[in-house]
Order: C-alpha cells, then sequence, then structure tokens
C-alpha cells in the first residue's frame, strides 16, 4: 500500500466493486479497499466524509453514504457537475480510484441520540450522508426508540436508493414518508405531493424527546429548519450538514471556513444552534 | 560577553554552508527587484544595508507555489498505481538575512500545517531550515510589524538573530538548537566582543492599536465600511501569494494518458472560484465578502483558533496590489471606528 | 476594469473620466459589445503623460487629446473634453515604442529562450495581469476553465509559459497598450514586450491597431475575402 502515514494527501486504492444507476445523472458507487488490511482496520462514523479521486481529473468530496456499521467497502453516491464527478461517471467495475478520509464529525449517535426518537429527513441527493446514519441506525434498531424518515425529491425519477425506500417504508417500527415537488409525481404515485418543509409540517413529527437529522441542498435546509422549530424541536437537537467548497478535507487548504470554523474540521455536522451562531457564508 | 559576526563573515557562512551542500536562501538583485533566491554564489547575497525587505517572502521555500503530492500512472484496464513525493532527500537550508517579520511568520504557519493533520510537505522542509534574521535598523514606509504585536528585532521563528553594531558588525544571539549548532559548526566564522556592544534596531511606534480590531470584528461582519474599503480591489492574488503567512492551496491533476501529477498550487481567497460550489451555489459572490474574509481570517479566525494573527505587518501586501488596496490603512481605519 | 462589474451595472449610467488611452480602452470594449456607449457619460480630459520618469507608452502617445463631441464617426466622442495637450501626439511613422521588441528580436534564439525562461519563471499565476486589464473580462477565463484543462494553473513551466503567451494571443489586435498588466505584474515580468509584438503583427498584416476606431470590426472578428492569408479563405 503506497498511502503512507507521512503523506496525508495520499490516498487509498480502491477498486470499483458496484455501479448503481439511482437517477438520472446521479450514481453510487461502491469501492473495495485494494488493500485488504488497511479495509478491515478502516473505520468511520456516520456524517463524515473523504476525497475521492479519479486519477488524472482530481479530487472532490462527498459523504461516505453507506452505513458505519458495514465493514470492509465503502459507498458514495455522486452527482455529476464538474470535471472529478463526469471522469467518476467514467469509471468502470474493477478501476481504480482514490480515497482519503474519512474527514471530519459526525452525528452523534452514539453520544446523544441512542435512546430516543430519531426523525431523518432528506431532500434529493442530500439523502446520501442521511443514508448513512439511516443503515447506522436501522442496524441497530433497537437501540433507538421511533424512527420517522421524511424523503423528498423532484420527481419519482429523481429519487435515489429506490429500492431502500421500499425497504424502510416495509420495516416495522419505521414511519416513512416520500415525497416529490408538485408536477414530479407519475401517474400511480403512491407518496405524498408537496416540497419538503410542507410535507414536514404535514407529517408534524413530534419533537418529545426526538433529534432530527436534515439533509439537502442550502436552499431546501433553510425552509425546512424554521418548519422544524415550529414543530417544537430543539435547536441543539436538529444536524445538519454544511456542504462548502473542500480541497484539502483536512483543515490546511483555507476555502472550506464559515466564520471562524472550517467546515472539514468542525463539520460538515452542525446543529441548528450552531448555524444560528455562524454568518451566512454559506 | 557577547558574539559577534562582521559582514564578512557572514558572507562567507553562506559560502561555507552552500559548500558543506546546504541551500542558501538570501536576498538578492533580480533586474530592479531583491528577491529572496537560493543563491550560487555568495556574493549574490546583498549587504544588509541594501535592502530594508526582499520583494517577496521566502515561505516558497516551505511551502513552493506549486508542488507534486505524488506521482500517479494509469496503467491497464484501469488500474492505477501512485508514488507518493518523498522529501527525505531535499537538501538542508538556511535563510540568511531575512527580517524578523519574515522569520515571525513561520510559528504562524506552523500552527495551520500542523493542527491535527501534519503537512509533511511543509514541515519536512521547515525542519531543514535554519532561519538566520537580522533586526531592522531602518523600515520601510509600509512596516507596521509593531502595529500587529511584531518587532524589528523580535525572536520569534529566528534560529540565530542578528544585530547591527558599529563597524559594519552583528551581535549574534543564538536562540535554538538549530542556531547554536549552526553557530558552533562555524564557529570560525563569529568572534566575542567585550561587555554589550549598543545596537541599532529602528524605534517603530505602533500606528494603531491592534487590541481594538479583533473586538470590532467580532461584532462587524456586516458593515457599509466593508463595501467602503473593498470595493477598488479586483480579486487577483498578489497580497496572498506576496504575503508570508497566507497559505491557501488547490490541488489539481496533471497529466497525459500514461500518468501525471497531483500538484498542491497556491491559491487565494481573492478569487471567484475559491469557493463556488459544484452546484453554481457560491457562499462568497462580491470582492468585499472576499476581502472581508482576508480581513477577519487574519484578525479574527486565526486568532481564535491558534492565538496568533495571521499577519506579521510587512506591509508587502499594501506594497505589492495593483489598485493600492491598503491593509495598513484599513487597520487603522478599523481601530479609530472601534475607538470611538 | 471595473466597468464590466455587477456591482457597477447594476448601478445604471456610469460617468467616467478617461485620458486618451482610456478612451481607446473604451472604444475596445464598445467594439466587442461589451459596453454601450448610451450608458456612459465621457469626461475625457488631456494628458500630457504620466509617470516619473514619463511612461515608455506616453513618449509614444498619439492620444494626448481625447476627441469631443463632433468628432469623426471614427473616433470615440467624449461628451466634454477638458483642456488641451501641450505636447505633440507621435506620428504614425514613430517606431521608437517598438525599441525593446526589436531589442529582443535581435537577439540569438537560445538567447532569446533564456530571457524568457527566466523572465516567465517568477510568474506566480495571480492573474493580476488579466484583472487590471481593461480588455480581459470574460466571466471565466480560459485558464479557469477545467473541462478540459487548456492551460495548467500551476507556477511551473510549462503552465507560465501556455499562460503568458496564451494572455498575450488573446490580446492580439486587442490590448491597447495601457500598460497597465505590466505595472500589476508583482514579478516584474515584461508583458508588454509580448503585448506590443502582438499589436506590431496585427498592424503589419492586418492594418489594424486598437481601440482607435468605434466602428471598426475587431481584428479578430472581421473576416475579408481579400485577405492575404489563405486560411480564411
Ligand atoms: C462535506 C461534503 C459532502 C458532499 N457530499 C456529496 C455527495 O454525497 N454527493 C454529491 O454528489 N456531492 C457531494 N458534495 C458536493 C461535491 O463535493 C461537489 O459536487 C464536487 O466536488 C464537484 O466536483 P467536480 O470536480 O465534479 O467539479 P469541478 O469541476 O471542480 O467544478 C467545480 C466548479 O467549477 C465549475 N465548473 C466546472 N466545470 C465548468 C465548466 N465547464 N463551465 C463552467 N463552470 C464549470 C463549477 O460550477 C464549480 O464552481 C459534497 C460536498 C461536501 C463539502
Ligand atoms: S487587495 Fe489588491 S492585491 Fe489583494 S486581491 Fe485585491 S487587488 Fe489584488
Ligand atoms: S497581510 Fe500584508 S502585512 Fe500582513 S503579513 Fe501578509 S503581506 Fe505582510
Ligand atoms: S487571507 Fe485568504 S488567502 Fe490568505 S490565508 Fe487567509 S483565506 Fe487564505
Ligand atoms: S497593455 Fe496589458 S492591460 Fe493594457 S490592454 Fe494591453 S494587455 Fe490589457
Ligand atoms: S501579473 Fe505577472 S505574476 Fe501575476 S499572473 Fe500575470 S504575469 Fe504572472
Ligand atoms: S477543505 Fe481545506 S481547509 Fe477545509
Amino acid at each position: 500500500m503506497t498511502a503512507t502515514l507521512t503523506n496525508i494527501y495520499a490516498p487509498y486504492l480502491m477498486n470499483v466493486d458496484e455501479i448503481i444507476e439511482e437517477a438520472p445523472g446521479i450514481r453510487t458507487l461502491k469501492l473495495m479497499f485494494q488493500d485488504e488490511e488497511a479495509g478491515k482496520s478502516f473505520a468511520f462514523k456516520a456524517g463524515q466524509f473523504g476525497l475521492y479521486s479519479v486519477f488524472g481529473a482530481g479530487e472532490c468530496t462527498f459523504c461516505i453514504a453507506s452505513g458505519a456499521t458495514r465493514k470492509g467497502y465503502i459507498e458514495c453516491s455522486f452527482q455529476k457537475v464538474g470535471r472529478v464527478t463526469n471522469a467518476l461517471r467514467d469509471v468502470e467495475l474493477g478501476d481504480t480510484v482514490g480515497f482519503r478520509g474519512p474527514y471530519g464529525n459526525h452525528f452523534p449517535l452514539d453520544e446523544k441520540v441512542k435512546g430516543h426518537n430519531v426523525v431523518f429527513i432528506g431532500m434529493g441527493i442530500g439523502l446520501a450522508p442521511v443514508r448513512s446514519v439511516i443503515w447506522t441506525c436501522l442496524d441497530e434498531r433497537d437501540q433507538y426508540e421511533d424512527v420517522t424518515i421524511i424523503y423528498g425529491a423532484r420527481s419519482a425519477e429523481l429519487m435515489v436508493y429506490k429500492r431502500e425506500l421500499a425497504e424502510w417504508a416495509k420495516m416495522p417500527g419505521v414511519k416513512f414518508v416520500k415525497t416529490v415537488d408538485p408536477g414530479g409525481n407519475p401517474p400511480g404515485w403512491d407518496g405524498e405531493v408537496g416540497f419538503v418543509p410542507t410535507i414536514v409540517e404535514k407529517a408534524a413529527p413530534s419533537p418529545k424527546d426526538a433529534f432530527a437529522i436534515l439533509c439537502g441542498p442550502p436552499i431546501g435546509i433553510k425552509f425546512t429548519l424554521p418548519v422544524l422549530l415550529k414543530l417544537g424541536f430543539d435547536p441543539e437537537r436538529i444536524y445538519t450538514t454544511l456542504e462548502n467548497r473542500m480541497k484539502c478535507g483536512i483543515g490546511k487548504c483555507g476555502r472550506c471556513n464559515v466564520g471562524g470554523k472550517y467546515v472539514c474540521k468542525e463539520g460538515p455536522v452542525f446543529t441548528a444552534a450552531e448555524l444560528k451562531a455562524l454568518p451566512a457564508e454559506y | 560577553m557577547a558574539t559577534i559576526i562582521t559582514a564578512g563573515n557572514l558572507t562567507r557562512l553562506a559560502g561555507e554552508l552552500m559548500k558543506a551542500g546546504c541551500r542558501v536562501i538570501a536576498p538578492a538583485k533580480l533586474d530592479g527587484m531583491v528577491v529572496f533566491k537560493a543563491i550560487t554564489d555568495e556574493h549574490e547575497m546583498l549587504p544588509e544595508g541594501e535592502y530594508i525587505l526582499p520583494h517577496s517572502s521566502f515561505k516558497e521555500f516551505v511551502f513552493p507555489r506549486t508542488e507534486c503530492i505524488l506521482r500517479y500512472r494509469l496503467g491497464e484496464q484501469g488500474k492505477v498505481s501512485y508514488e507518493a513525493t518523498n522529501l527525505d532527500a531535499e537538501p538542508a537550508q538556511a535563510a540568511i538575512g531575512c527580517r524578523p517579520c519574515d522569520a515571525a511568520s513561520l510559528p504562524i504557519l506552523d500552527k495551520v500545517f500542523g493542527w491535527d493533520y501534519r503537512d509533511e510537505f511543509y514541515f519536512k522542509r521547515r525542519e531543514k531550515l535554519t532561519v538566520v534574521s537580522i533586526a531592522c535598523s531602518r523600515a520601510g514606509e509600509r512596516c507596521y510589524c509593531t502595529s500587529v504585536g511584531c518587532a524589528p528585532d523580535s525572536k520569534a521563528g529566528s534560529d540565530i538573530l542578528l544585530k547591527k553594531t558599529a563597524g559594519d558588525k552583528y551581535v549574534v544571539e543564538a536562540l535554538s538548537d538549530k542556531g547554536r549548532q549552526l553557530a558552533e559548526k562555524h564557529a570560525s566564522l563569529f568572534e566575542k566582543a567585550e561587555g554589550e556592544p549598543p545596537v541599532e534596531v529602528v524605534d517603530l511606534k505602533p500606528a494603531f492599536d491592534v487590541e481594538k480590531i479583533k473586538p470590532w470584528l467580532d461584532t462587524h461582519f456586516e458593515d457599509p465600511l466593508w463595501l467602503d474599503m473593498a470595493a477598488r480591489c479586483m480579486g487577483c492574488g498578489t497580497c496572498a501569494y506576496g504575503c508570508p503567512t497566507c497559505h491557501c492551496f488547490d490541488i489539481v491533476d496533471e497529466g497525459d494518458l500514461r500518468g501525471g501529477c497531483r500538484l498542491k498550487n497556491w491559491d487565494t481567497c481573492a478569487a471567484v472560484l475559491f469557493t463556488k460550489h459544484g452546484s453554481g451555489h457560491n457562499p462568497r459572490t462580491s470582492q468585499e465578502q472576499r476581502y472581508r474574509q482576508r480581513v477577519m481570517h487574519k484578525f479574527k479566525y486565526y486568532l481564535e483558533k491558534f492565538g496568533l494573527r495571521a499577519c506579521v505587518g510587512c506591509g508587502r501586501c499594501s506594497n505589492r496590489c495593483p489598485v493600492g488596496q491598503d491593509l495598513y490603512a484599513v487597520l487603522k481605519t478599523i481601530a479609530e471606528r472601534a475607538a470611538k | 476594469m471595473y466597468l464590466k462589474r455587477d456591482e457597477v451595472l447594476k448601478r445604471g449610467k456610469v460617468g467616467l473620466v478617461v485620458k486618451g488611452c482610456d478612451a481607446r480602452a473604451v472604444t475596445g470594449l464598445i467594439q466587442e459589445s461589451q459596453v454601450a456607449r448610451e450608458r456612459l457619460v465621457l469626461i475625457g480630459m488631456a494628458c500630457d503623460g504620466v509617470g516619473e520618469p514619463l511612461l515608455d507608452m506616453c513618449k509614444h502617445c498619439d492620444v494626448h487629446t481625447p476627441a469631443g463631441p463632433g468628432a469623426d464617426a471614427h473616433r470615440l466622442a467624449c461628451d466634454y473634453v477638458s483642456g488641451k495637450a501641450t505636447v505633440a501626439d507621435a506620428k504614425p511613422e514613430d517606431e521608437g515604442w517598438l525599441d525593446d521588441v526589436r531589442k529582443i528580436e535581435a537577439l540569438m534564439p537560445p538567447e532569446r529562450w533564456a530571457f524568457w525562461q527566466e523572465k516567465l519563471s517568477r510568474c506566480i499565476r495571480c492573474y493580476a495581469c488579466r484583472q487590471v486589464c481593461p480588455l480581459c473580462y470574460c466571466k471565466r477565463c480560459l485558464v479557469e476553465k477545467n473541462e478540459p484543462q487548456w492551460i495548467s494553473s500551476s507556477a511551473h513551466e510549462a503552465g507560465n509559459f501556455a499562460w503568458n503567451i496564451i494572455r498575450a494571443m488573446h490580446l492580439a489586435g486587442r490590448c491597447i497598450g495601457c500598460g497597465a498588466c505590466e505595472r500589476a505584474c508583482p514579478q516584474d515580468i515584461p508583458l508588454t514586450l509580448l503585448n506590443k509584438k502582438m499589436a506590431e503583427s496585427v498592424a503589419r498584416h492586418f492594418k489594424y491597431r486598437a481601440g482607435y476606431d468605434p466602428t471598426a470590426a475587431p481584428a479578430v472578428k472581421a473576416f475579408d475575402k481579400a485577405d492575404e492569408n489563405d486560411f480564411f479563405r
């Protein structure tokens, strides 16, 4: 293995083990460590992210979308937007890609959420980090109280993890709500129709003894946060993630800060209370 | 008893070091400019009286403008291998004749490159660097080290500090093990003098009270002053690239179908693309926001995080800005506002 | 260079004080449809030249006094003009502005290469040259395009040659010779040499000088069947 301890920019080499077409423009890659030892010792916590690279194109940042309880591999889901994500789209089974991480903080499942109710809210591809927590939580289902999952996308076609959504819906003790933006509902749609904030208000998960975990595009978060607060959620118990542009992921390159916080190190997970204290530069 | 080195022996020291395989970084002429250069002849080193502050800082020698962090090879069927850059073979280096402000930038850079994850690219070069600085007996128009808590004879970051005394000689103060080792190794170049020879250090009065800056920044993230102060900034990288303490970088891959390099390149918060998301969303859309980041980062965020300001008051950003954006004036304005 | 900023454009009509050379820059922007004449109120100022010592470009300036209302259509007419220059405009046959270019041209190729190698190796890719240039107005500069990465963004030799040559090429027939880029360059790279060489080539081959005639089609855009080069036909 070439990833030496001293070169903090050296990635693990990973094999692309599975490619899943999630939605137009969105794919999930399952990556196996080429070095089995590294794979065995690799551990992360839900909410953390990494830098994925296509050699020759560069690096880009995604959260780790697989559950922290699943060992030996990691998954990432990405949307193609630029140079690296386009190149990542062209990789084939068995190709080598780079990964370094895990970086950043995480959702405090073990520290805080265990033993309480939890409401997951995902918007668009923002379901990726939430999925990691959902699986981490569902794999240890007995350690949590009520679980609610609310997921919204622009249209039914654009929903990610379609097969898993069905699985979650069927799970005992899981309240699952899916929704699409008005107009995004195909004939025979069995979910809700409406923007996520509206649906959250309608579903009105109880704030009692509950934590909320919310991820999505900045605009979605902006409009959903007030709804949660209105429902009575404690700002200290609402967790969300910021996605600032990153290059190093480890507090060196200087581009991810929001005010005095480096999102790559003190984030990407923030509580609503912490967000409020930051300047609106995200 | 004081230790002394003559100007002539300082030049000889550069020569001896070079002979021993050390890279000597010294102020030297380049066209009309005085720059820090890896000299090849000790006489390239300018006499201390001929410059106040070299044009750019010596940070290039610990944090190059571009450097390869790993070399990759693209193999058959999508297989890739790579070799991480190893800097163990880098030569020892000595910066001779730099100023205390430049030296003081090193402990500042140590913080960001060392917190939690240790950036070996910086530290390997840093550890191999011995800093011999000369206290300033003159100051430039935009020298304001004393205003930001630094000084013309401050010791931070120097391994040896020289202070000018009569007869083209310098009083030597070895400040670290590295400095003492260097002085011992080249002991024949140093001499002893009776008592404490008087030294010449410029008396530079602070122009504003730096303690007032952070409290003002704490409460004025939004303020019309930013627009007034920063509208002229046009977002180049001149201030950041010349600054001894700026440390932002980009990571890019460059190569062909067979392989290439992953590079770490200087970058700057003044650039539009610096923070732009893949989605097109940009947290800092205007130049005022970007300039505010510069000031906030140096005088608030860095201080909060690492206990040091990310500015040594060298004045390079003011001197080099193509449109005359003057950090000194900005800070002075802020300090005055804060005093009201 | 501030003229193209969103912050400025938002504010409607802009009053601008221009010297003769600045008027040439504005002419260029009008020619390239970057700004509409109607949006500007131009106040021309006569200028005997600036800089101490006098800038080289000012010594060879032929627009000391900007054209005022009623000037012929082939000069940009300011709304007001203040003063009259006391020095005479340079004559068209004055080739003094090319002296330094000729000096470099006279070097043997290896020396010339070494000259540029030394100069361009200094470039730190701060892009101050681009940022101050009145005619560099692209929202996304070629060097910032990464699909594909046309120009390496790294400050190594190959990257710097690519950047500096392409910058000069993109300004061929457009650069009005204001010298702002060279003055802005923190590394003292003689960018004007490149620009002048381009200007001279364009003048020789296309009989075109940038920033004089707001009605003329810019050299890089013009297409003429009578062109002496056959690749256009
Ligand atoms: C903590 C964190 C977690 C994240 N998790 C995920 C995730 O799970 N899934 C996911 O999909 N994304 C995620 N992102 C976002 C993801 O990092 C970016 O989408 C990705 O880095 C884009 O990389 P790129 O190289 O493809 O884009 P780049 O090519 O680097 O593009 C970046 C910039 O260049 C611009 N650009 C690029 N090419 C062009 C062009 N030709 N013309 C004009 N402009 C152009 C873009 O607008 C953008 O400003 C996450 C980000 C963070 C910080
Ligand atoms: S302050 Fe000056 S040097 Fe710095 S980015 Fe702005 S224009 Fe460039
Ligand atoms: S901010 Fe300006 S004065 Fe301060 S260290 Fe940097 S270049 Fe020098
Ligand atoms: S001032 Fe800007 S470029 Fe310099 S270190 Fe801070 S964020 Fe980076
Ligand atoms: S001289 Fe430089 S700044 Fe002026 S127009 Fe030409 S290229 Fe642009
Ligand atoms: S201003 Fe000078 S150093 Fe900066 S990018 Fe242009 S040529 Fe290079
Ligand atoms: S991503 Fe580099 S500092 Fe945060």
